[in-house]
């Protein structure tokens, strides 16, 4: 069922097509690894405690077949060493393509099957992997937060203030009685 | 320093928990599982008594109930309620027990068993929150999700999420001071429209008054008027005016016309007193006439008659007498010769002219008679014709009277005037009195004029004093109120861009939540928009189709299990970005409510990966989903730790608690197996 990726110029073009998906899911702490499977050709085995995750590359006019087939695949990887992660396993088809209206219905349908596996249609185009990133968010870790708080929340206004053109004086004269009893005096 | 882990929580007498029951927490995620009634909403409420020490949203639901509705203690359990939250925190444990009821709690701690002051602060600050205010708020806003709240995050007004959202971004200040300028200008400007008000009132006061002063300066100059109380003093003193005399006292009375009925009523005393003192007089002649002219003119006659006869008679017999008397010297007649019987004839004629003497005597008194009854009559008819003369005096009078009163102008009577002198001086005195009157009313009045003129004058400087002070205050009011707009505008306009660039950072926690569990197909992207409405600072959920370039608001556009998506997306954003107000666990109760399967498989992933962050307590009734949530928490590596609790079913002793945890699967790696 596996195969060996012996084929050089096409598993070199799956491989290219198939980097981002690597490239985010070691972002994502992922042991990754690409292989070569009979009928789906180069795809990107994932895992982590918590999840195994069959990334492939495919086209709208085979995408069930594809999908049923990667399913098939990650189900018999994963029976290979029984454990709990099997209700963890993710199939994700990635479709260079832009999507259209017919398209979104079957990636629903698709999607909404949750039996065996969970599985994701990413359509591209990725770009800088951003958009891949974005649509396989629900495998990722949660995002490190930037802390968006301020340290002197009214000297940030007071700046706001008078690039607003507002008179220093009033200015100054409203924040001061704001620090000092939480009301604004206007002079 | 570690965050602080709680450790187990106890409960007794406090809601649905009635006998002491106490639960383990050491974990990193804690599944409490169980039919509706069975006890989770009362785990998760003790948790939210125990930091915040009331049950606000309870107590909002029995407000107009009877006080013994303690929406804390258990019915079913005597005493006060009690939960005991331990919390280990750098190595420490600490413990800290609540217990009371709706009415009031006591909050007591121990760290290492150890018992420690001021518990609510040391809770606060074990949770590096600087009071116990700063940490309940936090503990409402992202630390604990209660079932009626999942909504409610979405449901309430747009300017209460902006307010949630400022406070994890620290931007409280901003906003409040935003508000604050809208308070100050709001206050300004009812300041200046009450100003207004008063400068309106105090214009048409001082016009008032101008007009006053004006019309009461010209009614003085003019022989002044006062109008109603002169009219009923004229009405009063009128009353008692004499000889049925009426007054009719006009609208437009004045001064004037009091000044000008007194002059015309100054002769009516003066003829009535001369009237009175005529009729007196007539009445004097009246009653001093002796006797009628006819009577003495007829005694005049009488005596005349008898003169004449004792002129007549006397003269001729005495003459007869004598002449007899000398011719008795002789004896004989000296006519016939005839002797004369001298005797007889002396006694005959000396009684002859006895009589005679007599008669002349009678004579000289008829002729003084007849002179006394002619001068009677002389006095008769001159008394007669003097009292004509006074008749006619009185008429002439009488007229004078009634010229007099005619002359008033409103002044109107019959023309009858009493006959008995005493009664006219009557009048007289009354008309004098009614004069003396008038004179002293307009005198009282027209000192009251000028006296009200001043007065009026006064009045009007003193509120035209007012005046200027008021306009200046409205000006620097006015200047006050357009420089705070302006300034309100201004802390708006800044508040809103420092929110949304904060908003444009805070995005990326609520997508990281959102595409996680990608409810819609085509509003694929959650944000949150700034902005303002009536001056307050809103955030608005927003939606967008990302290839259709459409935005929508989810409130419209989604369905309700697609909204508890969007309410959860803000929920784990706030909580996730809370900064330095982070709290080290999240408690969601019930969270699953009308989610698919996909959103419940994807939250299942998301709680795996929460967990490694914040230590995760979460209920559902949902057994199916349950189950799922219990597959993804169920550890796979070694340090990883899942407690489940199954509430099943409920006694009045209490939820019967089953606790269970799941052992850590072995997971074999298979990537960089395959090929062999």
């Amino acid at each position: 069922m596996i195969r060996s990726t012996g084929e050089p110029e096409p598993i070199a073009r799956r491989a290219g097509e198939l980097a981002p998906f690597v490239r985010v899911l070691q972002e994502g702490r992922y042991d990754v690894e690409v292989i070569d499977l009979e009928g789906l050709g180069s795809c990107v085995l994932a895992e982590t405690s918590d999840a195994l995750v069959l990334c492939v590359l495919g086209e709208w006019e085979t995408l069930e077949r594809t999908v049923s087939e990667a399913q098939a695949e990650l189900t018999h990887v994963a029976a290979r060493e029984p454990s709990p992660r099997s209700w963890d396993l993710y199939v994700v088809v990635g479709i260079p393509q832009f999507v259209d209206e017919s398209h979104e219905v079957r990636r629903e349908r698709i999607e909404h099957d949750t039996r065996y596996a969970r599985k994701f249609v990413v359509a591209g185009p990725w770009g800088d992997g951003g958009a891949l990133r974005r649509a396989l968010r629900p495998l990722l870790p949660l995002r490190s937060t930037a802390s968006v708080h301020l340290d002197d929340p009214l000297a940030t206004m007071r700046a706001a203030l008078l690039a607003r053109d507002q008179d220093q004086a009033v200015v100054d004269r409203a924040l001061s009685s704001y620090r000092a009893s939480g009301e604004v005096e206007v002079i | 320093m570690s965050d602080p882990r709680l450790i187990a929580i106890e409960l007794e007498g406090f809601r649905g928990f009635v006998r002491e029951e106490r639960l383990d927490l050491d974990a990193d995620a804690i599944l409490v599982r169980g039919e509706n009634g069975s006890g989770k909403t009362s785990l998760i409420d003790g948790f939210l008594w125990l930091f915040c020490g009331r049950l606000q949203y309870l107590e909002a639901r029995v407000q107009k109930l009877r006080r013994d509705d303690d929406v804390v203690r258990s019915r079913f359990a005597a005493g006060a309620a009690r939960v005991t939250l331990e919390i280990e925190s750098d190595g420490h444990r600490f413990a800290f027990t609540r217990t009371g009821d709706q009415r009031g709690t006591t909050l007591e701690a121990t760290r290492d068993g150890r018992p420690i002051a001021a518990a609510e602060h040391a809770l606060a600050n074990l949770f590096d929150h600087p009071s116990p205010e700063s940490l309940q708020a936090a503990v409402l806003t992202w630390g604990l999700l209660r079932q009626d709240a999942v909504r409610a995050t979405l449901d309430i007004a747009g300017g209460a999420l902006h307010e949630r959202l400022a406070v994890i971004v620290g931007l409280e200040q901003v906003s409040g001071f935003a508000t604050a300028a809208s308070q100050a200008a709001r206050n300004l400007l009812t300041e200046r429209t009450a100003s207004r008000k008063a400068l309106a009132a105090l214009e048409e006061r001082h016009a008032e008054a101008v007009k006053r002063e004006r019309v009461a300066t010209e009614e003085l100059a003019a022989g002044p008027s006062t109008a109603e109380p002169l009219q009923a003093e004229l009405r009063r003193l009128a009353a008692h005016l004499p000889l049925d005399c009426r007054l009719t006292v006009p609208e437009d009375v004045t001064l004037a016309t009091v000044e000008h009925l007194g002059r015309s009523l100054r002769e009516v005393p003066t003829a009535l007193a001369t009237l009175s003192r005529r009729r007196e007089l007539w009445q004097q002649h009246v009653s001093a006439t002796p006797e009628r002219v006819d009577d003495v003119e007829q005694a005049v006659a009488t005596a005349r008659t008898r003169v004449d006869a004792a002129g007549r008679a006397g003269p001729a017999t005495v003459q007869l007498a004598r002449a007899a008397l000398e011719v008795l010297d002789g004896d004989a007649c000296p006519v016939c010769g005839q002797e004369v019987d001298e005797a007889m004839l002396t006694s005959r004629l000396e009684r002859m002219l006895g009589e005679s003497e007599q008669l002349f005597s009678a004579a000289q008194e008829a002729s003084d008679a007849l002179a006394r009854a002619t001068s009677r009559l002389s006095a008769a008819r001159e008394h007669h014709a003097a009292l004509s003369r006074l008749e006619v005096d009185i008429r002439a009078h009488e007229d004078d009277v009634r010229r007099a009163v005619a002359a008033m102008e409103g002044l109107t009577y019959d023309g009858r005037l009493p006959v008995d002198p005493a009664e006219v001086e009557s009048a007289a005195q009354a008309f004098e009195r009614f004069i003396e009157e008038l004179r002293k009313l307009w005198r009282a009045m027209s000192e009251a004029s000028s006296a009200h003129v001043a007065r009026l004058a006064g009045e009007t400087a003193a509120i035209a004093n007012e005046l200027t002070s008021a306009t200046a205050n409205l000006e620097h009011l006015q200047e006050r109120y357009d420089r705070a707009k302006m300034l309100e505008q201004a802390a708006h306009a800044a508040a809103k861009s420092i929110v949304a660039d904060a908003l444009a950072q805070l995005e990326p926690s609520f997508a990281e939540v959102f595409d996680r569990l990608d409810p819609n197909p085509a509003f694929s992207e959650l944000r949150a928009r700034q902005d303002i409405m009536r001056n307050v600072n809103q955030v608005v959920p927003v939606v967008r189709d990302t290839k259709r370039g459409l935005e929508a608001n989810p409130l419209i556009v989604f369905s309700e299990g697609q909204l508890n998506v969007v309410a959860l997306s803000y929920f784990f954003g706030m909580a996730l970005n809370a900064g330095d107000a982070m709290l080290p666990f999240l408690i969601l109760d019930d969270p699953l409510q009308a989610l698919d399967t996909i959103a419940v498989l994807g939250f299942g992933d998301l709680c795996r990966r929460i967990r490694d962050e914040r230590q995760l307590i979460v209920t559902t009734h949902d057994r199916r989903y349950a189950d799922i949530l219990v597959r993804k928490l169920s550890p796979r590596d070694d340090g990883v730790r899942l407690i489940v609790y199954d509430l099943e079913g409920w006694t009045r002793q209490g939820p019967s608690v089953q606790k269970s945890s799941p052992a850590p699967a072995q997971i074999v790696p298979l990537v960089h197996r395959q090929a062999s």
